[in-house]
């Protein structure tokens, strides 16, 4: 009966590639009925619809959202850059803004420095009696108007000061400086001013105190003048200052001047360093102050591979930390060569 | 073993005087006879009399060198036009130089030929490390590449600064021995007991989808995605912002924004500065950008830029094993010196922060940078030599 057999293939492909095929065996040909023929077409069609649906339309429809996502990327990369564009240039501007300010502002400073040298000179003159013999109420009004123009050169200096950092243009001396003695030095001249307020200061050096770090002298006396005068400034009157040395490690020594002062406003802590900030607590106490003493002391304390942070709490006054690199002993070899 | 290492400047107006000044400068901190200089000038000097100057200090020490586009010591980029020398002084170590003329009949031919000549003044010519100076003006920067790694091999550390010429975009100069070259690669092989560290940064990132280069010229970029190539910044920025690239050499706008190139062996794009722009919308890069190659648009600050000096610079040092640098040499995009303007002085102070400020430091303002893909020298491997742009390329020199 082999000849009367009958096959029909019918191929199941999409577009034009052959997936699959179905094969119907009649055994005799002469029993081939229309209807069968057109159930099995039926039955192929709905199985190549079937792959269809099944392969074709996800990969169809995850091609269509791979393109609206890269779409998607280049309209935010479009926006991004845009105003990136526009931050930019608004910050260029900034910059430009804030440089003309800082050669303003030492424009300013400097040629306030010379006239304000020399009302000093002019009032020393005259408090000391070199231009004549003053009435005790004479020389009470000079000494404050003498007091006052000091402040002012403070100020300008602190301006200078804050503007050389700014520009780059400090040079710094580095050399083996006796701690204690700066420190010493600088509480000798703040001593009649927390006289004045009843502060008491306590810095006792102990033998086990690190004696000497590697710094520019005069730049560690303006880290100390700051703090220290910060502290008075700020301490309650009868309030307490203390100053303390320790060594950590053999690398570095860490100070710390801690005061029972107006302290700092917990939300106004990180811009305390910033140039010419100053917490709302201190402008109210109508107290002196540019705003840049901080800033310029940490500058220094960077600049001598030091860090500087601090602890504080409102009306509960504040710490500073800083360290300061150890001068480092000669080695023996370098010893016995000098 | 000890590499040693003194910098010197000099400014003014008498070429010669500078040239003689500068080296002498050099000389002095030396302290000792060096073994080689390397000499960057601005071309405000007359060439031939500057060189002049320097060898009637020196004498007959092997001199290379390059004009620039901007001169880098350790006072940080010099702020008026300057000559600086470097001299350096290597106990074990030996320098060889050569050059390779005529780039415009053959940038391959001309790396190739420098690269030859030096490698046979060794002994077994054998090289550790390639310093190079090319002119790019003359011809395809990345070629002159190609060339002298065909004479090293393919994965040497070749490390160098295109020749610039303060902006100008017109002649650049190489120096060797007493000689004045234009259109030509002069090159610096070392050997010996030394180690070199190499850094590697840009500080761009990409941003929207990736380009593909369907039409280019060597380094004249014709067409994006069957697009004229300006359209990329039309699209990204609009056609008004977008007209300043046309207008201006090296705008702006190609500075902060530049083109990143994929590149195969690296995960960071190699960086494409577009210079000109044509009315036809080509862009001409400050080096080659192959037909088939994925370009994107590339976004940074000067902030990041400074920062990865910095991580260029701990990089370089790595890599001298604990190691003290005793010499490092700059190769810094001039197109960075703009984008910094006034403070380009950060960027140094950044480099010199991980490097330590005494350090005898040299370098200049270039054309392209040339190192290998991210720095590698100690894999081998992935040395991968190539031509850069925007970058910081920073080479320290130990013992």
């Amino acid at each position: 009966m082999l000849g009367s057999l009958f096959v029909l293939i019918l191929p199941l492909g999409i577009f034009f590639a052959i997936t699959a095929t179905v094969v119907l065996r009649y055994p005799d040909s002469d029993a081939l009925h229309v209807a069968a023929f057109l159930v099995a077409l039926i039955l192929a069609s709905a199985a190549q619809l079937l792959v269809f649906e099944w392969k074709i339309v996800p990969n169809v429809i995850a091609l269509e959202r791979f393109r609206e996502l890269l779409a998607d990327q280049e309209r935010g990369a479009r926006l991004l850059v845009r105003r990136d564009l526009e931050l930019t240039r608004a910050n260029d501007q900034l910059r430009k803004l804030d440089e003309t300010k800082s050669s303003f502002i030492s424009v300013v400073a400097h040629q306030l420095r010379t006239p304000l040298s020399g009302i000093k000179w002019t009032l020393n003159l005259l408090i000391n009696g070199d231009m004549g013999t003053l009435t005790a109420e004479q020389r009470t009004f000079l000494i404050k108007a003498y007091e006052s123009n000091d402040r002012m050169i403070s100020l300008v200096n602190d301006m200078l000061g804050a503007d050389r950092i700014e520009s780059g243009k400090v040079r710094y001396f580095f050399q083996s400086v006796p701690l204690s003695e700066v420190i010493d030095e600088v509480l000798f001249e703040l001593l009649p001013q927390a006289k004045a307020r009843g502060v008491s200061i306590t810095f006792a050096s102990k033998p086990t105190h690190p004696t000497k770090v590697h710094a520019d002298p005069t730049k560690l006396r303006a880290v100390f003048q700051n703090l220290l005068e910060n502290s008075v400034k700020y301490s309650q009157e009868g309030g307490s200052i203390e100053v303390s040395l320790v060594p950590r490690g053999t690398e570095e020594v860490e100070v710390s001047i801690k005061d029972d002062g107006i302290g700092i406003p917990k939300e106004q802590q990180k811009n305390i360093f910033d140039r010419f900030f100053r917490a709302t607590n201190a402008v109210k106490l109508e107290t002196d102050g540019s705003g840049l003493g901080l800033f310029i002391v940490k500058s220094i304390v960077e600049r001598h591979g030091g860090m500087i942070w601090f602890e504080s709490e409102e009306n509960r006054g504040v710490t500073f930390h800083f360290t300061l690199p150890l001068e480092r002993e000669p080695r023996a070899k370098e010893k016995a060569a000098a | 073993m000890s590499i040693k290492a003194g910098v010197g400047i000099s400014q003014g107006v008498d070429s010669h005087a500078v040239g003689a000044n500068a080296c002498q400068d050099a000389l002095d901190k030396l302290e000792g006879k060096p073994s080689v200089l390397i000499v960057f000038s601005s071309i405000q000097y007359d060439q031939e009399k500057m060189l002049s100057g320097v060898r009637s200090v020196s004498g007959q020490v092997p001199l290379v060198g390059c004009s620039t586009a901007g001169e880098i010591t350790n006072e940080g980029p010099t702020k008026r036009h300057s000559v600086v020398v470097m001299a350096l002084q290597g106990d074990g170590v030996s320098f060889f130089a050569g050059v390779g003329e005529h780039i415009s009949d053959g940038p391959k031919k001309a790396g190739k030929a420098a690269a030859d000549v030096v490698k046979a003044q060794a002994p077994g010519g054998k090289l550790d490390a390639f310093i190079m100076f090319p002119d790019v003006l003359a011809g395809n920067g990345a070629d002159t590449v190609r060339g002298v790694l065909e004479s090293l091999g393919p994965d040497f550390p070749v490390v160098g600064g295109a020749a610039g010429d303060d902006f100008e975009f017109k002649k650049t100069f190489q120096y060797l021995n007493d000689k004045v070259y234009s259109g030509a690669v002069v090159g610096l092989g070392l050997s010996g007991a030394f180690k070199i560290g190499i850094g590697v940064r840009h500080g761009w990132i990409p941003v929207g989808t990736p380009k593909k280069v369907t039409k280019s010229e060597g380094a004249v970029l014709h067409e994006l995605d069957g697009m004229p190539a300006i359209k990329i910044y039309e699209d990204y920025f609009g056609a008004e912002r977008a007209k300043e690239l046309k207008t201006e050499a090296l705008a702006r706008l190609a500075i902060t924004y530049p083109l990143g190139m994929k590149v195969k062996g690296s995960d960071e794009m190699l960086i494409r500065d577009p210079i000109t722009v044509d009315e036809n919308g080509s862009i001409t890069c400050a080096a080659e950008i192959p037909v088939g190659s994925e370009i994107r648009l590339m976004i940074g600050s000067r902030e990041e830029a400074v920062n990865v000096a910095k991580v260029a610079a701990e990089n370089a040092l790595a890599e001298l094993g604990g190691e003290k640098p005793k010499a490092v040499i700059i190769f810094n995009c001039i197109a960075r010196s703009k984008l910094f303007g006034e403070r380009a002085g950060d960027e140094i102070d950044a480099i010199q922060e991980a490097l330590g400020r005494t350090t005898p430091l040299i370098g200049f303002y270039t054309y392209g940078e040339q190192a290998p893909l991210w720095g590698e020298v100690r894999n081998m491997n992935r040395c991968n030599s190539s031509f850069h742009n925007e970058t910081v390329v920073i080479c320290v020199l130990g013992d």
